[in-house]
């Protein structure tokens, strides 16, 4: 039949285009559903600054410890369960005794203001110390004294830096 | 012959195939304009971001800062510290940091309070920058003056020199007029961006005006981020000090996801259009299926003479077929045409409204996969009559009419 | 050299369905043989079987058995893609009226008839019209033509491919005393003109006046009479 070809091309055009619909349908409801470009969501358990975490009580709250090598400071942020929300607490010194190459010594976190973030000393979540030889040390150990979080206390938690003190 | 037969074939039914090519172009018109309308849209508002990373403001929606300090639209959620705007500056990975004071109009016209920072080597798109038309200059800092954007300038009918009172508010109350007189000294270079719809003046010029709280003099209402290209992890850091950590501040980052999750609000709507278009993009092939199978059954006795003298099957059925795709086809072309008439109008409104620049004809896959669609379903609509013309009987087609 | 016959007809029978269950036979031909340039009327009254006749020989229906050869091709037997050719390329056709397609021009229908043969040649379709005096109307649309005008383009048409046969079926069904012996007498005179063998199916004693040669189908046909056939 001399037509079979036209007809046939004009028949697989018809069925392409109708398969064709209901992909781009399917993708455009696909896309719809979730388009978001970099939006950063707060990664669950994640400190947010990239940090050491440290678990406080039953993992109720955290403090994340952040190095700054050249400037010589640690800081500590007070940090939720789920490292998602920072909590302000009115605590006047964060101590930690450190040991590290053999020598012990106690790092005295002081409150820190920050008119950005609104943060006063006794109404802060940031905590900082300064110390030469926290230039270099990358690695210590270090046992947080005594921190109160809202209504509960939290006393000799050890830690190891960089590790934290995960359980697993 | 079977082009020559397919021509007359339309000719014979000329208002029902007028029907049917109109109802193609309606629904092909449709599909295409809510599909280049919803994405060309949200990228046209992305793109008149300005090439700002992030908008700094007081505490509130991200999306209610971004539309005040970038679109000029809505109120801002309030005001940041000259402190605060210092910070930021400062930072090594801030690239630009523009403050910008809002709260005064003239006829609705906002007025944007700026410095000097505004006209120096500002880009607001890869390789073009903030710039005053020849024959204007920049305001100077510290007076009354004004650099006006170029659709505003038309708008309100003004020359280089003009002198306006300002009128207190974003909207306009003609009982809320400023004492104070400022002077037009430039237009600013078209950029078609929100820029182009406001009234820039010296920072100074907003804060100061009378009736405004002395206490707030040295405050603004947002402050326009640019980071340095490489500092990736820059928004995320001031997005954790600021968002999380922070309780007075607000960063809007980055902008382009908040532009799209604006759009993202309106996909009931966007998908109610969608319906409506596929409904009509349907209702067409049902009109291009009526339009060639009453054209067919009309010419019973014609399809039978051509068969008895020498056609096949497959001739007849062809020129079934071709009939419903001619009506695609023709129905597609005036699509375009129609699709280019709702895209002129949707144009026209961003670009007077929002200063926004909205480019209906850049490339978009609905150009191809949408008349092929329509062109399916025409051709489909025919499937039917066609397969009528395949079966007909010769003898009973040739039966005496009597 | 003996010539081949334009239409060979023989042992045909043909049946139909029948509305009350089983077959009503509806023609059982022995023979018919018409040979090359041959003229002949098939008499017939309406519902004897012409049409049906006419459309077995042209291939547009099959018989039950039998055997049908035109211009020396064999008809029956053929599948429908080969009937349609031979129907394009050896036979032309003239309708009852109303048969040229209202939407074409007169040279358009013309080169209907050459269009699923060799190919739509204007040239030829333009000898075909001159042939039958209407070259000066070829781009009329038959609305625009008289009856008479309409059927001479018919027959322009059914002339236009030099067929070996020419089947008329009542073609001067609508036409007055006059008009109609100039159709057959138009019809006569073109196929003679291009050798083509003519057979003309009609009741009308106008018509069968102007053939010596005349086949009796109530005559010819074998099969039992009908009230009526369907």
């Amino acid at each position: 039949m001399r037509y079979k070809g036209p007809i046939a091309f004009l028949v697989v055009l018809a069925l392409a285009g109708s398969a064709w619909f209901l992909v781009r349908a399917r993708i455009n409801a696909t896309a719809v559903a979730g388009t978001s470009h970099d939006v950063p969501k707060p990664h669950e358990d994640q400190p947010p600054h990239g940090g050491t975490p440290i678990g406080l009580g039953e993992d109720q709250f955290n403090l994340e410890l952040v190095r700054d090598p050249a400037a010589g400071t640690l800081k500590a942020f007070v940090l939720d369960g789920e490292m998602e929300d920072f909590i302000r607490i009115n605590a006047k010194v964060l101590e930690i005794d450190v040991e590290h190459e053999g020598r012990k010594d106690t790092l005295k976190l002081l409150p820190v203001a920050d008119a950005a973030t609104g943060e006063t000393v006794g109404d802060t979540c940031l905590f900082e110390t300064r110390a030469d030889w926290l230039k270099h040390a990358d690695h210590f150990k270090g046992t947080i004294r005594s921190l109160a979080i809202q209504d509960q206390k939290f006393q000799s938690v050890a830690f190891a830096f960089p590790e934290g003190n995960a359980k697993d | 012959m079977l082009f020559l037969l397919i021509r007359r074939g339309l000719r014979q039914h000329l208002v029902s195939t007028a029907v049917a090519v109109l109802l193609v172009a309606l629904g092909l018109g449709l599909v295409i304009s809510v599909w280049v309308v919803r994405t060309e849209a949200e990228q046209s508002f992305t793109r008149s971001a300005s090439g700002f990373d992030a908008v700094l403001g007081a505490r509130g929606s991200k999306l209610q800062l971004v539309l005040n300090a970038l679109f000029h639209q809505e109120v801002s959620p309030g005001n940041v510290t000259a402190e605060d705007f210092k910070d930021i500056k400062n930072l090594p990975f801030v690239d630009r940091a523009i403050p910008i004071v809002v709260g005064d109009n003239f006829r609705g016209v906002r007025l944007v309070g700026t410095n000097a920072d505004f006209f120096e080597n500002l880009e607001y798109a890869p390789g073009h920058v903030y710039s005053v038309e020849p024959g204007g200059r920049a305001f100077k800092i510290g007076e009354k003056e004004a650099v006006v954007g170029s659709l505003a300038f038309h708008q309100l009918g003004w020359s280089i020199g003009t002198t306006f009172h300002p009128f207190h508010g974003l909207d306009y109350d003609v009982n809320a007029q400023h004492s104070e007189i400022f002077k037009v000294v430039g237009v600013l270079a078209p950029t078609n961006t929100p820029a182009d719809r406001v009234i820039w003046v010296p920072m100074e010029g907003v804060q100061t005006l009378g009736g405004h709280d002395p206490s707030t003099f040295t405050e603004m209402s947002a402050v326009l981020i640019r980071f340095k290209p490489g500092a990736k992890a820059a928004g995320l850091m001031l997005d954790t000090r600021y968002n999380r950590q922070g309780r007075r501040l607000t960063l809007a980052w980055p902008v382009a996801a908040i532009l799209s999750d604006l759009f993202s609000k309106f996909d009931w709507f966007e998908r109610a259009l969608q319906a409506l278009a596929y409904l009509v993009a349907v209702v067409a092939g049902a009109s291009v299926f009526s339009s060639v199978y009453s054209s067919m059954s009309a010419r019973k006795r014609d399809l039978a003479i051509l068969r008895a003298l020498g056609a096949h099957r497959g001739f007849l059925t062809a020129a079934v077929l071709g009939e419903s795709a001619c009506i695609g086809i023709l129905g597609c072309a005036l699509g375009f045409g129609l699709f280019g008439l709702i895209a002129s109008l949707v144009q026209e409104i961003l670009r007077t409204r929002i200063g926004v620049l909205f480019d209906p004809w850049a490339w978009n896959p609905i150009m191809v996969w949408g008349p092929g669609l329509m062109l399916a379903l025409s051709i489909a609509a025919g499937a039917i009559p066609a397969w009528r013309a395949y079966r007909l009987s010769v003898a009973d087609g040739l039966s005496p009419l009597s | 050299m003996e010539q081949t016959p334009a239409l060979v007809v023989r042992d045909l029978l043909k049946s139909f369905p029948s509305p009350a269950g089983g077959r009503v036979e509806v023609l059982r031909i022995p023979s018919i043989r018409l040979e090359a340039g041959q003229q002949v009327a098939l008499r017939g009254e309406s519902g004897l079987g012409k049409t049906t006749l006419l459309h077995i020989i042209s291939g547009i229906l099959e018989p039950d058995s039998g055997f049908v050869s035109v211009g020396g091709s064999q008809v029956t037997g053929l599948p429908e893609s080969g009937r349609d050719r031979l129907r394009a390329e050896r036979l032309g056709y003239v309708f009852q009226t109303f048969n040229l397609l209202q939407g074409l021009s007169a040279l358009e229908n013309v080169k209907l008839g050459l269009a699923f043969g060799r190919g739509a040649d204007t040239k030829a379709a333009m000898a075909a019209l001159d042939r039958v005096g209407l070259a000066g109307r070829a781009h009329h649309l038959p609305r625009q033509l008289s009856t008479g005008q309409q059927q001479r383009v018919a027959v322009a048409r059914a002339l236009a491919n030099r067929p070996c046969l020419i089947l008329a079926d009542e073609p001067t069904g609508n036409l007055d005393g006059p008009r109609s012996r100039e159709v057959i007498k138009l019809l006569r005179d073109s196929a003679a003109a291009v050798g083509s063998a003519l057979l003309v199916a009609s009741h009308d004693p106008e018509v069968l006046g102007n053939f010596e040669e005349i086949i009796d189908l109530a005559v010819l046909n074998q099969a039992p009479p009908q009230e009526e056939v369907v």
